[in-house]
């Protein structure tokens, strides 16, 4: 593989969404972007939308840095939160392919505990 | 507001950018020490320990094995080319997911196995049966995997484990030897790592590509991207 590839680390939870680009190994962080640099209310922050636009600006550095494609790792919370990733989780994937890098593997990393520390909210849930 | 503030950080970055450079990663010997990818960094020390992870069908063509994928640690760095070595290999988490079923019982065993050339290697084996099994079942299946297995130790080298593990050899003979207690629905290695190294003495695993390597990528990308459309739309239904 003579072409430059990098790894997308999305972490998607229902408050915001976070892409990491970072080379293969991980090792090295290329560039970073959050729901919050991209919308002004904290409300939007984990929406399609923002997720959108965060994926438009990791691109554009990508494309920048002569990185033609990108392996996804999609992240929920996990442990004892959420194991569905939010919202945004799909639209960043498909604005990174819209934006022209190639899409390797699809991975999903969320963390699955082996048996942990009981999910906050009690044991009648959380009452809204 | 925001515009403005990324420009300033993002021209900063860029300085330590431009002082970096790429490092070709090979994988280990007994994988012929194909190239991987590559890396960035500005110092060659800072490459030694990171780790790379690349599927079986990256490496070899062979596209009934994109489940499985290897681990490399770069260990030295002669000019721009990264050497590596194996340390490890996992099944994707789909993978295990699709495999794992109600009202089966999916067993997971750890076994820690020395090798003939001096290796630790932890073995994690998976078994699914057809039905509900009993624990006395699963306990006897236990022992008999931790013999298997010790015994392969005794007799093979890491590479040819390494071998079996990826061709699914291994998970065969698991399977043969555990149907005196009960025949398994499927069998197979989940993960492994490597716990202790011996001294550098592996021999070259011949396994041949099927296709020119570069034409195949080419081809995958194209397919990779129509599929993965589907299995994220896929995901947001079983979501709901």
């Amino acid at each position: 593989m003579a072409a430059k590839w990098g790894v997308a680390n999305i972490y998607a939870s229902y408050n915001n969404i976070m892409i990491t680009l970072t080379d293969i190994t991980g090792a090295e962080t290329i560039t970073r972007a959050t729901g919050g640099m991209v919308v002004k209310q904290a409300k939007d922050q984990a929406s399609p939308y923002a997720a959108q636009r965060v994926a438009e600006r990791v691109a554009d550095v990508a494309k920048e840095r002569d990185f033609v494609g990108i392996h996804v790792k999609v992240r929920a919370p996990g442990g004892n939160k959420s194991a569905s990733p939010g919202p945004g989780a799909q639209a960043a994937i498909r604005a990174l392919a819209r934006a022209g890098m190639k899409i390797g593997r699809i991975e999903d990393v969320t963390p699955v505990p082996h048996d942990g520390t009981k999910k906050k909210g009690g044991r009648r849930g959380r009452r809204v | 507001m925001a515009a403005k503030k990324s420009k300033g950080t993002s021209r900063k970055i860029k300085d330590k950018w431009k002082a970096k450079e790429w490092y070709k990663i090979h994988a280990s010997r007994m994988f012929n020490e194909a190239e991987i990818g590559e890396t960035p960094a500005a110092d060659p020390a800072t490459l030694i320990d990171r780790a790379v992870e690349v599927t079986v069908q990256e490496l070899t063509g062979d596209f009934s094995k994109m489940h499985i994928k290897i681990k490399f640690k770069i260990t030295s760095v002669d000019g721009y080319d990264a050497k590596t070595v194996f340390v490890g290999h996992s099944l994707t988490s789909e993978y295990v997911r699709r495999l794992t079923r109600r009202k089966k019982t999916k067993t997971d065993h750890v076994v820690d196995v020395k090798t003939k050339d001096g290796f630790v290697i932890r073995i994690k084996p998976m078994s699914i049966a057809e039905k509900r099994i009993q624990a006395s079942q699963e306990d006897a299946m236990r022992g008999i995997m931790y013999d298997t297995l010790m015994q392969m130790g005794v007799e093979n080298n890491l590479s040819e484990i390494i071998k079996a593990i990826i061709s699914g050899d291994m998970a065969r003979d698991l399977a043969k030897a555990c149907r005196t207690i009960m025949p398994m629905k499927r069998i197979e290695i989940r993960k492994s790592e490597i716990l202790e190294f011996a001294e550098e003495v592996d021999s070259a695993i011949e396994i041949p590509p099927e296709e020119d390597p570069e034409a195949a990528d080419d081809e995958e990308e194209t397919s990779e991207e129509e599929e993965s459309e589907e299995e994220t739309s896929e995901e947001e239904e079983s979501e709901e």
